[in-house]
């Protein structure tokens, strides 16, 4: 279940920007074709766990109806339980990054998937633009650190990471509180 | 149980590297960017409003190339090509490079 979580996460914005082809691909590996209107519950999911956004009326309509055998459920199910595994294998890899680091910064650290609705490599990004630390763990999870008064760190150096971004120092304005970064 | 079977068998065949992406579309818009300038000199920051104006016009707001493009440009000049490369083949999934961008973008924003 945890590679299933991890497709997610990594392709969250994707799946949102070609879900054309992934519906059709979703529906004839289930074995239903439909006219008109193409859906899928991952495209759904997915929209809910980057932006929030819910599947449409007809979207339910269909999908209640019977169009993926019908035993399926709302659709809130579906993103609930997506969600749910999304955030178990998330806080798990979380724990693993926190544990590599020492104890006093641990409870400061976080996930960058939380940041924004952006994927979690991009936020790390952001998050260095804006002045704080965001690195990779071995684990594949990026995460970012603030200090007691959730503010971003920009010097911080974790024990642990395959890719590190953070921004140039001492810090350079870029203007519109943005400052220089680097990423080794 | 049933709801996590579907949602597997319609993730599997994730299709992501069939479909032309907005990383490809950036690439592009270099393209066009390599050919402008066998016309006419720019300076880094017309380069950058160059391809800023063509990702905002062309990509929607929530494109992760978009987001790329636009937060890569505070990024140390020389580590530009291969943060885009590194972001892009990580979301995609496959090995991504252009070839013409890793030739512009140090030069390309301030």
């Amino acid at each position: 279940m945890n590679k299933f979580a991890e497709k997610i996460e990594r392709n969250q914005n994707l799946i949102s920007s070609i879900n054309q082809p992934l519906a059709v691909i979703g529906l004839d590996k289930i074995g239903q074709k439909v006219a008109g209107k193409l859906l899928t519950p991952a495209v759904w999911a997915a929209n809910y766990t980057v932006n929030g956004k819910m599947p449409d009326k007809v979207d339910i309509g269909l999908f209640g109806t019977g169009l993926l055998g019908g035993t399926a459920g709302p659709a809130s199910i579906v993103t609930g339980v997506v969600k749910a595994v999304v955030d178990d294998n998330m806080e798990q890899k979380l724990k693993v990054v926190r544990n590599s680091e020492k104890p006093e910064f641990r409870q400061y650290i976080k996930a960058t998937y939380h940041f924004s609705s952006a994927p979690a490599a991009i936020n790390a990004m952001t998050i260095a633009s804006m002045g704080g630390t965001a690195w990779q763990h071995s684990n594949g999870l990026w995460v970012y650190i603030t200090d007691k008064n959730n503010l971003l760190v920009p010097n911080f150096q974790p024990q642990k990471y395959l890719k590190i971004y953070r921004p140039v120092w001492p810090l350079q304005s870029m203007g519109a509180g943005k400052f220089r970064f680097t990423g080794k | 149980m049933y709801f996590k079977i579907i949602l597997l068998l319609v993730f599997i065949p994730l299709p992501v590297n069939s479909a032309t992406n907005d990383f490809d579309l950036i690439c592009n818009y270099f393209e066009k960017l390599d050919k402008t300038l066998l016309k006419k000199k720019m300076t880094k920051s017309q380069k950058a409003d160059f391809i800023s104006k063509l990702v905002k016009d062309n990509l929607d707001v929530n494109s992760s190339a978009r987001k790329t493009w636009e937060v890569v440009l505070y990024a140390v000049p020389v580590e530009r090509y291969s943060m885009v490369q590194s972001t892009a083949t990580e979301l995609l999934k496959t090995r991504w490079q252009c070839e013409v961008m890793e030739k512009h973008i140090s030069m390309t924003g301030e």
